[in-house]
């Protein structure tokens, strides 16, 4: 920030300001480039209109975003982006491709369904050619949920919700479960971790979940109740 | 060429040691300690895990003097994964594979393991094999404080061939990407 020199502290401003820069400084460069030679623009950065892993799309807001049409511009023969991990072409079908080459390991459960790619270009003026190559081998991830129903034998339920060992060994997986927080004493999470030991990373998130607390109404007070009735919301 | 050699050097400096170290002599030692440490990290969708990373401590001799050392293998990190840590238990005995010209240089798992500087060796490979490189500098390889260098600034600092670093809106024309091209080599601009 103290090399833009910038004397803006609210962030709505600061990133209205920087797209204007960046927009200023882009249209001179491109009004400084060769018409004849090809012009490839790259950053790492959030593009509107740019979709993360797990479907969520890049909100105005929080990060500073570039608006598309700074990476669409014709005079640009290719657009090679970074930041977002999903691979993905923000310009399809059109000219320039505006690539996102993705991560090239899955990073986040977002990205369990999504493949990686690497991308060679063959770039000219006017005419960019894509060759996406799917990566094969890359680090399996395993997402598991689990609802715990009996409070019997509390472990065996979490290892039949897990992959088989040889399944996780060097995958990254996780397992989430949901629980009552009276069962919180019952689970042995040393012999979990043992068990899954072989992954390259385990994730055991766990969910206690607590009934809604029974609260007398204001103009209530416990001695107006009966015995009983104490009993009852008891 | 000499810069390339210095920055070839730079990386491998770990790489003969990883190799040397499955030659390294062994000598009884002790676990003294060993400590783990949960961090709670914050998931994409905003529930929790915690990691569990962890120390070992451990005690040999050679020739008679007593050392100690927590390293178990190559990696120059003081932090193992819990699936490192638990192999091993306080007061039992392990064998410990020590450097012969520097005793107090010491580790349990010798040979090669998957580091930064591994990493380093295949990406100057493929510069010596005709690959060049800009490195786009991203918000992971920057520090969260003001002025601090980013993690890409060693390429900058000892003038990498063949390698730029863009840490900065800049434009690049023909005449700056064939200073990425080797004199003899001729790129194609």
């Amino acid at each position: 920030m103290s090399y833009l020199d910038f004397q803006i502290r609210d962030l709505g401003q600061l990133y209205e300001e920087m797209e204007k820069r960046l927009a200023n400084v882009l249209e001179k460069w491109l009004d400084q480039a060769d018409p004849n030679l090809p012009t490839i623009l790259t950053a790492h950065a959030s593009v509107e209109g740019a979709v993360y892993g797990g479907e969520r799309s890049v909100l105005l807001g929080k990060d500073f975003v570039l608006p598309k049409s700074m990476v669409t511009d014709p005079r640009l023969d290719y657009v090679a982006l970074g930041h977002v991990h999903k691979a993905q072409n923000l310009n399809e079908g059109n000219h320039p491709a505006v690539i996102y080459s993705g991560s090239i390991e899955r990073v986040d459960f977002g990205e369990v369904k999504d493949d990686k790619f690497s991308v060679v270009v063959d770039v000219e003026k006017g005419q960019t050619e894509i060759d996406r190559r799917k990566l094969e081998e890359i680090r399996p991830f395993h997402d598991r949920f689990l609802e715990l129903s009996s409070q019997k034998d509390i472990t065996a339920q979490v290892i039949s919700a897990l992959p088989a060992p040889e399944v996780m060994k060097d995958a990254v997986v996780r397992l989430v479960m949901e629980y009552p927080r009276a069962w919180a004493p019952l689970i042995d999470e040393g012999t979990i971790q043992d068990y899954a030991l072989d992954a390259f990373e385990f994730h055991f998130v766990k969910r206690p979940q607590m009934d809604e607390r029974v609260r007398l109404p204001h103009d209530q007070t416990v001695g107006d109740l009966s015995p009983a009735e104490l009993l009852e919301k008891f | 060429m000499s810069k390339e050699l210095n920055l070839i050097g730079l990386l491998l400096s770990d790489i003969p040691r990883m190799i040397l170290s499955q030659e390294w002599p062994a000598t009884e030692g002790k676990i003294t300690s060993l400590r783990l440490v949960g961090q709670k990290f914050e998931e994409y969708d905003g529930d929790y895990y915690v990691n569990i990373d962890g120390y070992v401590h451990y005690q040999y001799s050679v020739n008679g003097i007593a050392l100690t050392s927590s390293a178990v293998n190559s990696n120059s990190s003081p932090f193992y994964p819990s699936s490192i840590v638990s192999k091993y238990t306080v007061g039992k005995d392990v064998i410990v594979y020590y450097n012969p010209k520097n005793p107090a240089e010491a580790m349990l798992e010798p040979g090669i393991v998957y580091n930064f500087k591994a990493f380093g060796l295949v990406s100057s490979l493929m510069v010596w094999a005709g690959v060049y490189f800009v490195l786009l500098v991203g918000n992971h390889d920057v520090s969260p404080s003001v002025a601090r260098a980013h993690a890409m600034e060693e390429f900058s600092t000892l003038s990498v061939p063949h390698v730029l670093v863009v840490d900065k809106p800049m434009f690049l024309g023909p005449d700056d990407l064939k200073q990425l091209c080797p004199p003899g080599k001729q790129l194609d601009v």
